[in-house]
């Protein structure tokens, strides 16, 4: 992850105070923030808490990005810090809540059909977001961002020893937990 | 190995909803959207309790840049303070916790400060002039927020409007 000559740009100009270099900034990593914090959270209206302020940490603190370590692993840490602390911060149980209120607001047969509809994805994203903190970060990093164990290592602040171990763990846990969808997986 | 491939297959990036530059540009509107009430209200009742358990260390952050200062105080004091460039004063920084904020400036060489804090619920928009370390100081209450200007002259309390008001206007009252 080599920062090139207009990535150099965008930052300097963001260091400056230019906020169309912001939006630039912005336009280049919205996808890949927001995923992260979706994949942690399962929740789309947490996910949107946690990209909002990750952007405005980048906005308030890039003054003190100096290049020492890639622009990506910077944000990266940004974005995982703000999930963990979201976490931290007990909002953990918002889309158990909001989910169930939602079930209980909507018409019968919209949440009846909500519930009879069983979704792979739903069922992933429900698994992973089980998993501990820890092993979650570093699922969410090598699956959704596709980093390899160093670089993850260097987001995460850790060995790449624990980055294997860690995802040694949480695939042993989600074997179990989603063998019913091993027989699909084989199709 | 099965389980890999089904978390990179379901796991991949997903696009952000287009709010989210709207969320980031104007924070302010950022909290609790979507029709969720009454989710929010529950949660405002858990981040309370979450604020009484909780010691925050008290940051600060210096610069001289409004939109960032306002950045830095929404994102450590969760206040949104209207701050905006002005040539008429220097921004030095700001320091606060949740809930509260000072901001430092500088007209010409003398130190203003304006302190920001959550209004108790009830309190409306009310403004008192007093005496403050041989200076001057007014309160006044807005939009849910207290606000305090401290300057060393009455001169300087109406340049200091500037902080949010380019137009140099007076606080309420």
């Amino acid at each position: 992850m080599v920062l090139d000559g207009n990535d150099r740009e965008v930052i300097e100009g963001c260091q400056r105070g230019d906020y169309d270099a912001f939006r630039v900034l912005f336009e280049t990593n919205q996808d890949r923030v927001y995923s992260i914090a979706l994949r942690y959270s399962g929740d789309p209206a947490a996910a949107m808490d946690i990209a909002q302020e990750t952007f405005l940490k980048v906005w308030a603190s890039i003054g003190d990005f100096r290049g020492d370590s890639s622009f990506e692993s910077w944000l990266y840490r940004i974005v995982v810090n703000r999930c963990l602390d979201y976490r931290r911060r007990g909002k953990r149980w918002m889309p158990f809540l909001s989910g169930l209120l939602d079930a209980v607001v909507a018409p019968a047969e919209s949440a009846l059909h909500k519930l009879m509809r069983v979704e792979v994805e739903d069922d992933v994203q429900r698994m992973v977001g089980r998993l501990p903190a820890e092993q979650r970060i570093v699922v969410v990093l090598r699956y959704t961002e596709g980093l390899s164990y160093e670089e993850i290592a260097e987001v995460v602040g850790c060995s790449a020893g624990t980055v294997a171990s860690r995802l040694n763990r949480a695939h042993k846990l989600l074997e179990r937990r989603l063998a019913h969808l091993k027989k699909d997986a084989r199709r | 190995m099965w389980v890999e491939a089904e978390l990179r297959r379901e796991l991949q990036q997903v696009r952000a909803p287009e709010e989210l530059w709207e969320r980031v540009q104007r924070p302010r509107a950022a909290v609790s959207r979507g029709g969720r009430g009454y989710v929010w209200v529950l949660a405002a009742a858990a981040m309370v309790m979450v604020v009484l358990f909780l010691a925050r260390p008290r940051g600060e952050f210096r610069s001289g840049d409004a939109a960032r200062i306002r950045a830095w105080v929404l994102l450590h004091a969760g206040l949104d303070v209207p701050l905006q460039a002005s040539t008429a004063l220097r921004l030095v920084g700001a320091k606060g916790t949740d809930g509260r904020a000072e901001i430092a400036c500088r007209v010409g060489d003398r130190d203003v400060k304006l302190t920001v804090s959550r209004a108790r619920a009830g309190v409306v928009e009310v403004s008192a002039h007093q005496a403050y370390k041989g200076g001057k100081a007014v309160s006044w209450a807005m939009r849910g927020q207290l606000y305090t200007l401290a300057c060393a002259t009455p001169e300087d309390l109406q340049v200091a409007c500037m902080l949010c008001h380019a137009g140099g206007v007076r606080p309420v009252g």
